[in-house]
């Protein structure tokens, strides 16, 4: 069937299907589209089968759980689709977010998230510098800086939970128009940003273009090594930000906050579409993964099994999604 | 490039192995200088038992880096082995192993296939299999942590045999052993060698690649399994947290004892080497009355450290200084015009 | 590799971790006295950083000479760690248990050693009693108790002799959150039987696991229930903020919680908690110092030595002080 779609895109028959559908169907956005789709078809079914699932206090539910992953799936993108795979320090600089966030709330909640901001960008420097610069392997430095970013943490906060003396419930709590939650506000500005400017930027294509042929890129002159430092420094900024959001719900800090994120946030890039070789995919499918992924979490949830179901099922979703994805993406050759 | 000595030396790395011993040797002297109690039998003894687990987990994942590849599921594997072993072991915990490493054998392969046959990276497929296996390891126990009563398996296994050996130690050393003869001595180890190499190049040759991909991811899941079922037995417990930062200093082990995440390089002495660094290292700050933050710190830089000198610019240097000095060599040598 | 890059591998590797070293803490009072190692869990943790605090405190002031190995909760570590310490020849261990099952096997091997031990905060099953000397700790059902009991204090305020609740637990299978639910329940059973427990879920001790899985109960029962227990402050946090999210004010509810942590004081004197348990850090840290010094004395000690578990609401918050370390 798909063999067929991709005839009809090179060869136009008189073929009547829709050219909507076609492009529904287009292999390199099968994926990202499909899990649209039954994430709309999961919301459908759960309003018709489960008491109170689309009630204020449920839907409030899913857009919290999905605003903090969601900001750091949006920075997971970037690695990805730069052809580095992931960045495995996103729950331990979240974790040292939450610290920073505590300590310095009685400063003013904006002065509170610029410095969370400055830290994440330390935090992603340093390791776009060592994977970017020194060619180190992704996965295992970013492990390694995990280490050291928690382990500075814990000697810092000696442990303690620590409680902001500030108001931090704009974020915690707050609302838009008195419906969206700031949280999911904030999620879907950076997403839509995240989203411009791997689309319409230099920088965006670059990245791209790094992540679909390392080497073609650097031999056609692009500055391969830059792009990838800044590409590590908007993730650990992505990182930070999602701290922030899980301090703010009780204005407290501890380093036990934010211990799943890389999963989750992995687990919503790769469902989402965006392919682990690098160069492809959008900024706002690694969104639609984590809000799928959030939908699915929910509704187990509400159905009564544990988290610990839950984690098998997005690791069976993550295995899924990667053989889904290399089989869509051999036929395409 | 590399200077092929004679087959000996070669095959043992040369003058890298001695200098990691050296290194060991040093480590273990600053420590007893610095801590009073540091060689003893009971401190000795402790450095092995902390071997048992380390090494057989690090040994199985440095023959997927071996072969180009990297098993990120290893650390996982560990909890969900004990937790399987303790459910099903009952009177004799010699089922229970049996079906933990039966179930290792299981996932390698599924590892090695969908890796081979997808053509997918290692890093990605085994990410999948850690966060199932993970949630796995939850399911099993229904959320619970798994007991035995069953003191005597575990005081068997444990029990100092020789003053600082014990079975599971040894069973560590006789897995470093037969891994060692597969390498040396048998085509599946040169093939496994060929694809980590130059894959491609290897293949034309006649390596088989897909069965080179079979045995490593088998018997890194196999030895992971078998680790973390002997490491149940010992504490008579499973629980779904356990191993939870053995992958992180497996991959510090293997590559200080000179495994390159590249691929083709390095072997089980080696890796020997380095994971009794490592435990050293650990034991020794440990004796030294450190925090477990210090230690999480410390084990983070020297990955960090180990990982940028793996890495592409500092082998781009050291490329440029061989070929420097090797211009200079010519130089020397030819006659002047 | 070649020789030269491997070389300079090991060497930065050991230098990286030299570097390190002086990271390391040792904890040993000056004073003479008999040797005791302590084995302990992380002081990632507040209730464990305070606890060795205040056993150093107490153990200096018999004249103990300390030495601290800290393990992250790990019990293959801590076994380890128990091999090491039993190879410096101590007076006297005492060890909190990074689990209280797997530290069984260890306990047996260093009875069989002849060292006097306590074992502090985890008890493991009772029926391996004689593999230790003393143990000091809270008591979980005990605990439980007392928290059911503030709960019917807090309906009755209300007006209320029935109603129901939900109960978030700790990791399912653990003892503290075996015993912490059976003495609440139990009293409850007793005390108010018209109180129901509509549904458990657990929160592990953490906060944001805790917000989810409250968030879900309240989606379920949501107008149903009265109030919640939760087995611990930090996880009624979450409960707080599920509830807020939910439209529902959380002074509505009755919220009894356990520990008398930071969490709990913050929401005790907002009033947005109702009561808590306090167990106190300190009291667990003196309590384990104080037996291995009598040990050491050659006095007689108790097998199982229990902290007290005093009822928290507003009014008592300042009892709480010194356990937050105010």
């Amino acid at each position: 069937m798909i063999a067929m779609t991709q005839k009809a895109t090179t060869a136009m028959p008189a073929n009547p299907s829709s050219p909507l559908l076609q492009r529904f169907m287009r292999p390199d956005r099968l994926q990202a589209n499909a899990v649209k789709l039954v994430t709309v078809l999961l919301l459908l079914w759960g309003w018709a089968t489960i008491d109170n699932f689309l009630s204020t206090a449920n839907v409030n539910a899913i857009l919290y759980s999905v605003a903090a992953v969601g900001i750091a799936a949006v920075g997971m993108a970037f690695i990805t689709l730069s052809g580095n795979l992931f960045m495995l320090s996103m729950g331990a600089t979240a974790a040292v977010s939450t610290i920073i966030f505590a300590t310095t709330l009685h400063l003013g909640l904006p002065a509170t998230l610029a410095l969370v901001v400055i830290f994440g960008a330390i935090v992603g420097l340093l390791q776009g510098v060592v994977v970017g610069w020194a060619g180190a392997n992704p996965i295992i430095a970013t492990i390694a800086i995990a280490s050291i970013v928690t382990g500075a943490g814990a000697l810092y906060s000696g442990g303690l939970t620590i409680v902001g003396q500030g108001d931090a419930s704009w974020l915690g709590v707050g609302t838009f128009a008195g419906l969206v939650p700031n949280q999911v506000v904030l999620f879907l500005a950076i997403a839509v940003l995240a989203e411009i400017i791997v689309e319409r930027t230099r920088f965006g294509r670059e990245l791209r273009l790094i992540g679909m042929n390392p080497s073609a890129a650097s031999v056609a002159g692009l500055r391969v090594q830059r792009t990838l430092t800044i590409a590590f420094l908007v993730a650990g900024t992505a990182a930070a930000v999602a701290g922030a959001l899980f301090a703010s719900q009780a204005a407290q800090g501890n380093l036990r906050l934010g211990g799943g994120l890389d999963f989750d946030a992995i687990a919503a890039v790769l469902v989402g579409g965006v392919a682990i070789k690098g160069g492809r995919g959008r900024m706002m499918d690694a969104a639609f993964g984590a809000l799928f992924l959030a939908v699915v979490s929910n509704i187990l949830l509400v159905k009564g099994l544990a988290f610990e179901v839950q984690l098998a099922v997005k690791g069976l979703v993550v295995v899924a999604a990667v053989i889904l994805g290399a089989l869509i993406g051999g036929i395409k050759r | 490039m590399t200077s092929r000595k004679n087959g000996l030396m070669r095959r043992l790395g040369g003058a890298s192995l001695l200098v990691r011993a050296g290194l060991l040797v040093v480590i273990l002297g600053v420590f007893s200088v610095l801590s009073p109690n540091f060689i003893n039998g009971y401190n000795v003894y402790a450095l092995m038992q902390t071997f048992a687990l380390l090494g057989m987990v690090t040994l199985g994942l440095s023959l997927t880096m071996i072969a180009g590849e990297f098993d990120l599921s290893v650390g996982s594997m560990v909890a969900v082995a004990g937790l399987i072993t303790l459910k099903l072991g009952g009177s004799s915990m010699i089922v229970g192993t049996l079906c933990a490493v039966g179930f290792g054998v299981i996932v390698g392969l599924v590892n090695a296939a969908i890796s081979s046959w997808l053509r997918v990276s290692s890093l990605v497929v085994t990410v999948g299999t850690m966060m199932t296996l993970s949630g796995l390891a939850y399911w099993i126990g229904g959320g619970q942590v798994v007991s035995t009563d069953n003191i005597d398996a575990g005081m068997f296994l444990d029990d100092p045999i020789l003053g600082i050996f014990s079975a599971r130690s040894l069973l560590a050393f006789a897995a470093f052993a037969a891994v060692f003869c597969l390498m040396r001595f048998t085509r599946g180890g040169r093939d496994i060698v060929a694809t980590g190499s130059r894959r491609q190049v290897a293949a034309a040759a006649g390596a088989r690649l897909g069965i080179s991909l079979a045995i490593v991811f088998v018997i890194s899941a196999g030895l992971s399994a078998l680790a973390g079922s002997l490491i149940a037995i010992s504490l008579t417990t499973a629980s779904p947290e356990l191993g939870a930062n053995l992958m992180l200093q497996a991959a510090s082990a293997a590559i200080i004892g000179g495994v390159a995440l590249s691929g083709g390089v390095g072997g089980p002495i080696g890796v020997m080497i380095g994971v009794f660094i490592l435990a050293t290292l650990n034991n020794g700050l440990s004796a030294m009355g450190a925090n477990a933050s210090a230690v999480l710190f410390a084990n983070g830089l020297v990955l960090l450290a180990v990982v940028i000198l793996d890495g592409r610019l500092a082998r781009a240097l050291l490329e440029r200084l061989r070929e420097h000095r090797a211009r200079q060599h010519l130089a020397a040598a030819a006659p002047a015009h | 590799m070649s020789k030269s890059l491997n070389a300079l591998l090991a060497t930065a590797a050991f230098a990286v971790a030299a570097m390190a070293g002086p990271l390391a803490t040792t904890a040993s009072a000056a004073a003479e006295g008999s040797k005791v190692i302590l084995l302990t869990v992380t002081d990632e943790c507040s209730y464990c950083a305070l606890h060795k605090k205040a056993f150093l405190e107490e153990a200096a002031k018999h004249g103990l000479e300390v030495e601290v190995k800290i393990n992250n909760f790990d019990p293959a570590e801590q076994a380890n760690q128990v091999d090491q310490a039993l190879g410096e020849r101590p007076d006297a261990l005492v060890v909190w248990p990074a689990d209280a099952n797997a530290i069984v096997p260890s306990l047996r091997k260093i009875k069989t050693a002849g060292v006097p031990l306590v074992v502090t905060n985890s008890l493991p099953d009772q029926k391996y009693s004689k593999f230790w000397d003393a143990f000091t700790g809270p008591d979980d059902i005990g605990n439980g108790s007392t928290s059911a009991e503030a709960l019917i204090e807090g309906f009755k305020e209300r007006g209320l002799d029935e109603g129901n609740i939900f109960v978030l637990v700790g990791p399912l299978g653990t003892p503290p959150q075996i015993q912490r639910l059976e003495g609440f329940t139990k009293t409850l059973e007793e005390k108010a039987p018209g109180i129901k427990i509509l549904g458990t879920q657990p929160g592990n001790w953490d906060q944001t696991q805790s917000t989810d899985a409250a968030a879900s109960l309240f989606t379920q029962f949501g107008d149903k229930v009265q109030g919640v227990y939760a087995e611990a402050d930090n996880m009624l946090a979450g409960v707080i903020v599920a509830a807020q999210r939910a439209g529902i004010d959380p002074k509505s509810l009755v919220l009894v919680g356990h520990n008398c942590s930071i969490e709990g004081v913050t929401a005790l004197e907002n009033g947005t908690q109702y009561a808590t348990v306090l167990q106190s850090p300190i009291d667990d840290g003196i309590y384990a110092a104080q037996a291995v010094a009598n040990l050491l004395d050659g006095k007689e000690v108790e097998n199982i030595t229990y902290l007290p578990h005093p009822m928290i609401k507003q009014a008592q918050v300042k009892d709480c002080y010194p356990a937050v370390g105010k």
